[in-house]
């Protein structure tokens, strides 16, 4: 849209400046006046409100200028505030269970049951990595392991519900009852995150540390989605066999020594060619689980 | 030239406004109705994201048209 309507120019520098840099750029572009803004408010960080027009603004047209921006620190610090509030929980829980919380009500339920491609994917020796190396190299190799998972699973419209130590639980909501658009892109985003999990383990044996092997498994089925926890201490999470099911399978990856596990009612779903490794028992599951894999690249 | 509507606006109905785009956009257009020369305005708020530093709303008087532009904080850290 930017590139369509010819802004990107006079936004392309808009980081490294004063907050409201991008948009005095974009105004001069716009008409031959010169751009009058205003801060709304006095905090350091505070909203700014430009404005350009065919000539220059008359001395009473910038006080009323000036009086609207001041007129607008009520409305906007209302609007900030709706906005700090949805960014953290955005931040903390993902989008789609964002959405969930502010709309519902605060207070446990029985939730909604929902039909995905889950993702469950963890790091393979991460507790002998986490003992051998200093907390920050840790902390960075996990960072760098979540942002080539969680990218992805974002990129092909999943959300990341949770990070459990280095372990990872995505979803891929089926939408309109056909399951194939969502197992489709569950197997894109692996895809796309084994790239990018190549190119780290590159990147890292070049400066002398280990690479970061790691199992994902993926599942169809359902479960159960809302706030779960004690009567004051809610979280918003999923639960439920499918739940279950897909981290059983992403531990059998260490077993049959591979980096990809799918289920057999995912496989079912999609088109993309997959290798069958025969049905198997999965702690705590009653019924034997066929398995497949993704061909190595 | 009279800004009472406007102001009127921005006092009594501005805080309902569903985002601060849509605010933009009104504030623009009624200054535009109380007489004030407007070709665009914009519109930038800080805001508190794990990659975004702030986002900037630009509006164009004469089409309407709407757009958001973003500035992203710092770089990843080394080593990632």
């Amino acid at each position: 849209m930017i590139e369509a309507l010819g802004f990107a120019g006079a936004l392309a520098a808009d980081t490294a400046n004063s907050p409201g840099d991008g948009g005095r750029r974009w105004l001069a572009t716009l008409a031959a006046g010169h751009v009058h803004e205003d801060a709304v408010g006095s905090r350091p960080d505070a909203p700014s409100l430009g404005w350009i027009g065919p000539r220059p603004f008359t001395r009473r047209e910038a006080n009323a200028l000036r009086e609207v921006a001041r007129f607008a620190a009520a409305p906007l610090a209302a609007l900030a505030a709706r906005a700090t509030l949805t960014a953290a929980l955005e931040a903390y829980l993902g989008r789609r269970s964002a959405a969930r919380v502010l709309a519902g009500p605060l207070r446990r339920d029985i939730g909604e049951t929902i039909q995905a491609a889950l993702l469950f994917a963890d790091l393979r020796g991460f507790t002998a990595l986490s003992e051998s190396n200093p907390p920050s190299a840790v902390i960075s190799a996990l960072d760098a392991w979540f942002d080539r998972i969680a990218g992805p699973v974002h990129a092909f419209g999943g959300e990341v519900l949770k990070f459990m130590g280095d372990g990872v639980l995505a979803i891929f909501p089926v939408v309109g009852g056909a399951p194939r658009g969502a197992c489709d892109a569950a197997l894109r985003a692996v895809s796309a995150a084994r790239v990018g999990m190549a190119q780290l383990d590159d990147a890292r044996r070049q400066q002398g540390l280990s690479p970061l092997p790691f199992g994902v498994a993926l599942h169809l089925g359902e479960m159960l989605w809302g706030n779960i926890g004690a009567a004051d201490r809610l979280d918003f999470t999923a639960i439920g066999p499918a739940v279950n099911l897909v981290s059983r399978l992403e531990g059998l990856c260490r077993t049959l020594d591979k980096s990809v596990l799918v289920s057999g009612k995912l496989a079912a779903e999609t088109g993309v060619s997959l290798i069958p490794l025969g049905t198997h028992a999965l702690r705590g599951i009653a019924s034997p689980c066929a398995v497949f894999t993704v061909p190595e690249n | 030239m009279q800004l009472s509507s406007t102001l009127a606006w921005l006092v009594d109905a501005a805080a309902e406004t569903p985002g601060a785009d849509r605010l933009l956009a009104e504030v623009g257009a009624r200054l535009v109705a109380d007489g004030v020369p407007l070709a665009g305005g914009a519109l930038t708020l800080a805001v508190p994201h794990p990659l975004i530093a702030r986002r900037t709303w630009l509006w164009r008087a004469e089409s309407g048209e709407l757009i958001e532009a973003l500035g992203f904080a710092g770089a990843p850290r080394a080593g990632n």
